[in-house]
């Protein structure tokens, strides 16, 4: 008897030790701890998370490149309406910030474990290109969150005005604390530093970062803090790996300009990296949101944009020049962005030359063959150009807002007025309103500081 | 703990008496208890040891001669042990004793010669039947078998005692003298269930005073008391502390019963149940209650919390029937058919047609269904009426044939030919026989039942199952127990009466058969669309209501098997080994076969059919034939169990312990697929193409041909748990018991595993009625328990790893992986502390008897959804955490009473529950407010701090205006703004004056009063259960159901209609605003306070009769005729409304009928 009970104590005691391997089992197979390299990049790869309706759509509906007619507007719920009038009631989830602050959340989960992994020569490429992505996507997120929801860059007030909260890491327990807008800045830079070694030149394909996408990327952040020797220098890097533009005479990434149907092949070679605008409001839905007017009215009949960004509807004009498909509204970094950037900044480097070089480069791409040539009288007239089709270029692609904000900055003093129902809403430069709400359950959890509304 | 057992005992007491005539001897057997409570002065020892057998149940021997020459006796006993009582008794006395078995021998101390003797005698049993083969044994000596005629001869020595047994009886002892008669024996059959209670606890079974815990008991007396086919509803009202949700759910609670209220807000809610000794994590419907010998609730820590993990919600402990040793092979078969009433789709009243009609003019008027009718995309089709008004529009017929044809549609009434043409009255039959026997070494037993049961609407269910049950001594130290279980459940599914609507409105004038009951075809798109499409090639494209079912029929097979396989050794004195091992298989196969004549095969082949209009050639897309869907889900789970178990008892101490460790897993995992064109004999089928979009013939538009193979993902939880228990008992009186258990699953966070946190309970007893202070001839038992612990709850499915789904990315191809819920490395099973006390008494000799059981539970680390600061994860607003905390208190109360005991008895049992709860902490802000209960339907939990997690509140009620709108209170006046009112509420929250709380929506009281009476052999058994201190919200009238759905509630016919009817009615205005309709002003209305009201009733659960006879002959040995009755009626409800408070939107009660027979063979 004795001899079997110490058998069972024996099986009774190696049951429970061997428990600890019997609970490690995953508790379905149709989950995945991300763990390894491949795991991390997958992350990367989920275009859903990380490219797709992740930018800022509030920004561009407060914007004035487009208007809701009043049947329309009368559909739309508080928010969107708040939003329209720059009377902002704020939002909850899901909204623009947990847009952005996803891929954000990616790219930290990615830099914490890829910190775990042995670095070997075998898959030092493939560390690299999480590292950098991750670096790329955390600087590229942030600056977007930045034009929508911190005030304009002011070397003055950076230090002093309420910046980003920057998650750096994924562990959720830590609490959100706003920076100020030099330290999100400087963070969108370094990020964005850090991906260039480590990114190659060009990705395999436009929802990848690349060496030319944190290029463009850091030509925008120093655009946006009015640094436009940096923007050159980054714009000019960028172009110099890749600087295609499409033809609009008839390209063969170019369909037929007239119609409804989208013109635009989505991931077209003016494409460095691609992204779009959020759908968390449907102020910038090409569906219901209406050109402006007067923007409409400033495309020559000789623009080929003129046919190719816009179809009738309902008396107006709705927006088909999307560079990505559908509905949906590219934000990504394009060439022919690039372009305006080192033209802007030749211009601001009083390099008129220089300037109408590249803005002619790119008209002659866009205006019927032979018909675009662009002349000025000097630097600041050239500038003034490159400015009108800056905002004819890049309509609806999320840059207004923040190019209101500077040009602001630059003292150009633009007052919006928009009505409804009968009121007439104004926004004065450099307003307040420029940041919005961050939405109220962020503020009511975390605590931070709401953006002054007066 | 309460003890459902005593109306047996009394039965079984009869049997068990018995005096050898012609002797000097006086053998005597009864069973009983072995405690003895006494007082007597100067009796004579006769009398007392008599009195003695009675309680004991012990036998006695004696010599009448010796005893008469004894002293009286002067005693005063209160719940003492035999020895202890005999030690007393014979003290004075020159007699001495001694116990052999059960066998109480009284001597003479003077020595008494030995003389040997000659025996014969006979064994027989009670109908006189020899009984060969029956063992007569001489004390420690030589022992003899009787023969062919049951007759034996032996020789022994005066003062032997003498021992016949034989299988399946009760020995006989008996000793020897001198001279002695012939021995004529008549043995008596052993009862087949001894009357003493038995406790389960899954892990060990005990006596009802061994435990201080709280626990019911249910015996398969009571069980029989229902007829339902599922187990769990036999307890419905049978037994206190336990609650059946009506019309409720919650988190991932499939039964949703609750023992002693709730313990988790998004946790599962029901209780945990075993079956014969492990969890069954199988559908309990395959369990037949035939095959159940009785249940055991474990209500508090004490006795739930050797569960640990998984205790928090009570445990209910399934035990099926075994065999016995030493029990001749007895048959029992029982039969029963339950007729159930008719379901009535008038039930809940609606509006009458042609005001139904009128309405539909009114939209029809307004250009309600203009967007239907120039629909191109999905076709809706048009109820007959609007198809009219249309003609009429468009001048195709006249003002009068608009009219005649109008008129002729409201003859017709819808639920009228559901009624007639679809419903029948259910039909259930049930049919079971056991078989059980059993030597001395082997026990054995198997059953095997069948139940059909014809449903309301043609469906049709059936269970089948097998159970064999084997127990084997191996050897003195080593038993073996091997059971195998197999159950089978068919469902086939009968006609839908959902699909009879146009373009999901109820159109109640529909007719789906005519005057000769042939089906009528009705089209489910518009008619002059289809009637014109395909020229006429493509299949019928109407809906047969009456006829789907015949063609297109879902059949759902259930299998389940369990095997468990127990060994049991005894190491040393008082210790025993026991390993166990369960696998459990589950299966569960639904086959839809739609065949041609189908609508859903017509119509997916029709829809896809592409049609070269120049030849007239189709080319089917989804070939012509029949469509089957075929979806397989598995479920497996195994069990591994080693255990100790150690009992000491020594002087005035009794020590019990149980050590054990438990391995669990199960896994699920399924498929699913369709196969067209498909021909089952010779087995042919055709593949489609399921990758590509092909245009289909509605609305032009391509899609996917649906039903793509799938593949359910694996999903395994696995456990891992270490337990022990131990009790110790001083001097009978003073016991406490101490149970702890820890447990480990794949699904916990790493931390939680980690950090070895045991589950554990403490409990104390105390018998008063043995203390040498209590004398009192009115109580008879008096014990006080209390006791504290903690149970578990895990939620299943919920993981602490951040987990990803992978899948490709479709503009790059690249494989993506996506974290589809945030790491919460710290998430672990939620906590539920209870404490108990509790009183169990007996008074006049437990001719009132019953417990008192007051608890409070407090829950905690409950989990709930907190905010997440979606700055750190834009995935999510929420993140699962163990945030929440509820608190519940109750009382259990159980009263039997004898209040008849002769030739009428008469018995009763009254159960009376109390039981609230409050949600505590909940960390979101909406659920914070009062708000939350104002939107909340009362049926589904909605946490709101300080209130019951079943709770309503509602908007206050200003009565209706002069315009038939009705009023709140914004701002503490009157007010139509609806939106502002909701607004206000919803921000403003407990403070706010426009609404208000009402209550719980879940009994705070319940329970029944359960009269039983027996006359002869007939016993009537009448159960009336009572619900109160709770509310529901009754059905309201709604424009925007009316205009949107069609769906009008009979209140329609007291709405407001001109200014001076809001003195009478409370329904609001009919109201059409222009699309989309305006719905605030319904919400407004539906959640006002005016449409809330109390829920209190009283109804007549069953009513049993019985008439039970004890043939004794072969074969029958007895037999129970039945006749029962079920959810009769509503004695009395607080409420004056039309509805029924626990089913408002449906017929919720129907009556059962049952008549069925019970018998025993052999």
């Amino acid at each position: 008897m004795k001899r079997y009970s110490t058998i069972l104590f024996i099986a009774m005691v190696l049951m429970t030790m061997s428990c600890k391997k019997f609970l490690d089992e995953k508790p379905t197979n149709s989950l995945a701890q991300p763990q390894t390299l491949s795991d991390l990049q997958a992350l990367l790869d989920d275009s859903q998370s990380m490219n797709q309706l992740r930018t800022s759509a509030m920004a561009e509906g407060a914007a004035d490149d487009a208007f809701l007619p009043p049947t329309t507007y009368s559909t739309f719920g508080d928010f969107e309406k708040s939003v329209y009038t720059w009377n902002y009631i704020g939002t909850y989830f899901s909204n623009d910030w947990s847009a952005g602050y996803l891929p954000v959340f990616n790219a930290n989960y990615c830099l914490d474990v890829v910190s775990t992994i042995p670095v070997t020569p075998a898959n030092q490429a493939d560390v690299n290109n999480v590292i950098g992505s991750a670096h790329f996507y955390r600087a590229y997120n942030f600056l977007s969150l930045a034009c929508t929801f911190t005030k304009a860059y002011d070397a003055a007030t950076a230090a002093t005005d309420l910046g980003l909260p920057l998650r750096v890491q994924s562990d959720f327990n830590k609490q959100s604390v706003r920076s100020n807008v030099q330290q999100t800045y400087d963070q969108v830079i370094s990020d964005a530093q850090a991906a260039i070694p480590l990114l190659p030149a060009l990705p395999p394909h436009p929802m990848r970062p690349s060496k030319a996408a944190a290029y463009g990327l850091l030509s925008r952040v120093y655009l946006y803090m009015r640094k436009y020797d940096e923007a050159y220098k980054y714009a000019d890097s960028a172009l110099k790996i890749k600087s295609d533009l499409m033809n609009y005479n008839g390209d063969t990434e170019v369909g037929n300009l007239t119609g409804t149907a989208l013109p635009f092949k989505q991931f077209n070679k003016e494409t460095i990296f691609y992204t779009e605008h959020s759908l968390n409001t449907g102020l910038v839905n090409p569906g219901s949101a209406r050109i402006d007017t007067v923007l409409y009215a400033s495309y020559a009949a000789n623009d080929q944009r003129k046919k190719g960004f816009f179809t009738p509807a309902d008396g107006y004009q709705r927006f088909k020049g999307s560079y990505a498909s559908g509905t949906r509204l590219f934000t990504g970094i394009a060439t022919d962005e690039l372009y305006l950037i080192r033209a802007e900044c030749s211009a601001r480097k009083n390099d008129k030359t220089g300037a109408l070089a590249d803005l002619n480069t790119l008209l002659a791409k866009r205006y019927v063959t032979g018909t675009a040539a662009v002349t000025a009288t000097d630097a600041n007239d050239a500038l003034q150009k490159i400015l009108v089709e800056r905002r004819k270029e890049l309509l609806m692609r999320g840059n207004r807002w923040i190019d209101l904000k500077r040009f602001n900055k630059e003292g150009a003093n633009i007052t919006l007025t928009r009505k409804a129902e009968g009121k007439t809403y104004t926004l004065s430069p450099n307003s307040q309103k420029y940041a919005l709400l961050i939405p109220l359950d962020v503020i009511n959890i975390s605590g931070m500081p709401q953006n002054p509304q007066q | 703990m309460y003890k459902n057992y005593t109306f047996q005992i009394l039965r079984v007491m009869k049997l068990t008496t018995l005096l050898l005539l012609a002797t000097l001897l006086q053998v005597s057997a009864a069973t009983f208890a072995q405690k003895v409570t006494l007082k007597e002065k100067n009796a004579p020892l006769e009398t007392v040891l008599r009195e003695f057998r009675k309680q004991t149940g012990y036998d006695f021997y004696f010599d009448q001669q010796t005893i008469k020459k004894a002293k009286p006796v002067t005693l005063n006993l209160n719940r003492v042990s035999l020895e202890e009582a005999l030690k007393q008794t014979l003290a004075n006395q020159s007699l001495d004793y001694s116990i052999q078995d059960q066998t109480v021998i009284i001597r003479d101390k003077a020595a008494t010669p030995v003389i040997p003797v000659t025996i014969n005698g006979s064994v027989r049993d009670s109908l006189k039947k020899p009984l060969v083969g029956a063992t007569i044994t001489i004390k420690g000596g030589k022992a003899t078998l009787s023969d062919d005629y049951g007759q034996f001869t032996l020789s022994a020595q005066t003062g032997d005692v003498i021992t016949v047994s034989f299988v399946g009886y009760r020995p006989l002892s008996f000793s020897v003298t001198e001279n002695m008669p012939f021995q004529a024996i008549v043995l008596y059959e052993l009862s087949s269930k001894l009357n003493e209670v038995v406790i389960n606890t899954g892990y060990q079974t005990l006596k009802p005073n061994e435990i201080n815990g709280s626990v019911s008991v249910v015996t398969n007396e009571m069980l029989n008391q229902q007829t339902g086919t599922n187990i769990l509803q036999r307890l419905n009202g049978v037994t206190s502390g336990i609650y059946f949700n009506i019309n409720k759910t919650a988190g991932q609670s499939k039964n949703f019963i609750s023992v002693r209220g709730l313990s988790t807000i998004n946790g599962n809610g029901d209780p945990l149940i075993v079956v014969d000794n492990f969890i069954y994590e199988g559908d309990i419907t395959t369990i037949n209650p035939s095959e159940v010998e009785s249940i055991t609730i474990l209500k508090d820590a004490a006795a739930s919390s050797i569960w640990g993990a998984r205790a928090s919600n009570g445990v209910i402990v399934i035990t099926t029937k075994r065999g016995v040793f030493n029990q001749k092979i007895k048959v029992d078969v029982s039969a029963v058919v339950t007729s159930t009433q008719k379901q009535d789709a008038n039930y809940l009243p609606k509006i009458g047609v042609s005001d139904y009609l009128d309405v539909e003019q009114f939209l029809f008027n307004k250009g309600f269904f203009n967007t239907t009718i120039t629909n191109t995309s999905s076709r809706p089709p048009l109820s007959p009426g609007v198809e009219i008004f249309l003609k009429r529009r468009n001048g195709q017929i006249t003002a009068a044939d608009s009219l005649t044809q109008i008129n002729a549609l409201k003859q017709y009434n819808l639920n009228d030919q559901i009624n007639k043409f679809f419903y029948q009255s259910p039909l259930t039959q049930q049919y079971f026989v056991t078989l059980r026997g059993g030597s001395n070494n082997v026990a054995w037993n198997m059953s095997g039942g069948l139940d059909r049961s014809a449903g309301a609407l043609r469906d049709k269910n059936q269970r089948l199952t097998f159970k064999f049950g084997n127990s084997i001594k191996v050897s003195s130290r080593l038993q073996a127990d091997v059971d195998v279980a197999y159950a089978n459940t068919r469902t086939q599914s009968g006609i839908g009466t959902t699909d009879i609507r146009v373009n999901n409105r109820v159109v109640p004038y529909l007719q789906v058969a005519d005057a000769n009951g042939n089906s009528v075809p009705y089209y489910l798109y518009r008619n002059s669309f289809i009637d014109t499409l395909g020229k006429g090639k493509f299949m019928d494209w109407h809906y047969y209501a009456l006829d789907e079912y015949k063609h297109s029929n879902t059949v759902a097979t259930l299998n389940n098997f369990t095997a468990n396989v127990g060994l049991t050794a005894k190491l040393l004195a008082g210790l025993t080994a026991t390993g166990r091992y369960q696998y459990q298989r589950q299966w569960t196969v639904s086959e839809k076969l739609s065949d041609l004549d189908s609508y859903y095969a017509r119509d997916l082949i029709n829809s896809f059919s592409a049609l070269n209009y120049t030849t007239g050639i189709i080319n089917y897309i989804v070939p012509k034939g029949a469509i089957r869907q075929f979806i397989q889900l598995n479920q497996s789970a195994q069990n591994g169990r080693f255990q100790l178990n150690y009992n000491h008892s020594w002087k005035d101490h009794q020590f019990t312990a149980l050590l054990g460790s438990e391995i669990r897993e199960v896994r699920t995992d399924g498929t699913g697929s369709t196969y067209y064109g498909y021909i089952a004999d010779p087995l042919s089928y055709v593949a489609v193409d399921f990758r590509n979009r092909y245009r289909t013939n509605i609305s032009g538009a391509t899609a996917l041909i649906a039903g793509a193979p799938n593949l359910q993902p694996t999903l395994v939880s696995r456990f891992v748990s270490l337990y022990a228990n131990a009790s110790y008992v001083f001097k009978e009186r003073y016991s406490l018991s101490a149970s702890g258990r820890r447990d480990a699953s794949n699904s916990f966070g790493v931390s939680t595993n980690d950090k070895w946190n045991p589950l554990w309970s403490l409990g104390a007893g105390w018998d008063i009625t043995k203390e040498d202070f209590f004398k009192t001839k009115v109580i008879n038992y008096l014990k006080l328990r209390t006791s504290f612990g903690y149970g578990g709850n895990v939620l299943l499915g919920r993981y602490a790893l951040p987990v990803a789904g992978t899948s490709t990315d479709l503009f790059t191809n690249y494989p993506y992986q996506r974290i589809g819920t945030l790491a919460n490395p710290s998430l672990r099973w939620e906590r539920t502390g209870q404490l108990n006390l509790g009183v169990d008494f007996g008074l006049w000799q437990d001719r009132l008897s019953g417990s008192i059981d007051v608890y409070r539970k407090k829950s905690t680390d409950l989990f709930g959804q907190a905010p997440l600061d979606y700055t750190a994860w834009g995935g999510a607003d929420n993140i699962q955490k163990n945030v929440a905390n509820m608190l519940g208190h109750g009382m259990d109360i159980a009263l039997r009473s004898r209040n008849l005991t002769g030739t009428v008895g008469w018995n009763s049992t009254a159960l009376v529950n109390f039981n609230s709860n409050k949600v505590t902490t909940y960390y979101t802000d909406a659920s914070a407010t009062l708000f939350t209960l104002v939107s909340a339907s009362g049926n589904a939990i909605a946490p709101a701090v300080g209130k019951p997690a079943f709770a309503l509140a509602a908007f206050r009620w200003g009565g209706l205006n002069n315009a038939g709108d009705p009023q709140g209170y914004l701002n503490g006046k009157l007010s139509t703004d609806y939106n502002a009112i909701t607004n206000a509420s919803a921000i403003k929250g407990d403070t706010s004056t426009s609404i208000t709380y009402i209550g719980p929506s879940s009994p705070t009281a319940f329970g029944s009063l359960i009269n039983q009476f027996n006359y002869k052999g007939f016993e009537l058994a009448v159960n009336i259960g009572y619900r109160f201190g709770y509310y529901f919200r009754k059905p309201y009238f709604s424009s925007n159901a009316l205009v949107g759905s069609g769906d009008g509630s009979a209140e329609y016919n007291d709405r407001w209609q001109k200014p001076g009817d809001e003195a009478h009615t409370n329904v609001p205005a009919f109201q059409y605003t222009n699309y989309p309709q305006s719905g605030a002003r319904d919400v407004f209305y539906q959640l006002s306070a005016v449409n809330v009201l109390p829920a209190d009733n009283i109804r007549l659960q069953y009513v049993n009769l019985a008439y039970t006879r004890q043939l004794r002959k072969l074969p029958i040995q007895s037999f129970t005729v039945f006749v029962n009755a079920s959810n009769l009626a509503i004695l009395w409800k607080k409420a004056n409304t039309p509805y029924d408070p626990d089913y408002p939107t449906s017929q919720g009660y129907l009556h059962n009928y049952s008549i069925g027979f019970r018998a025993t063979l052999q």
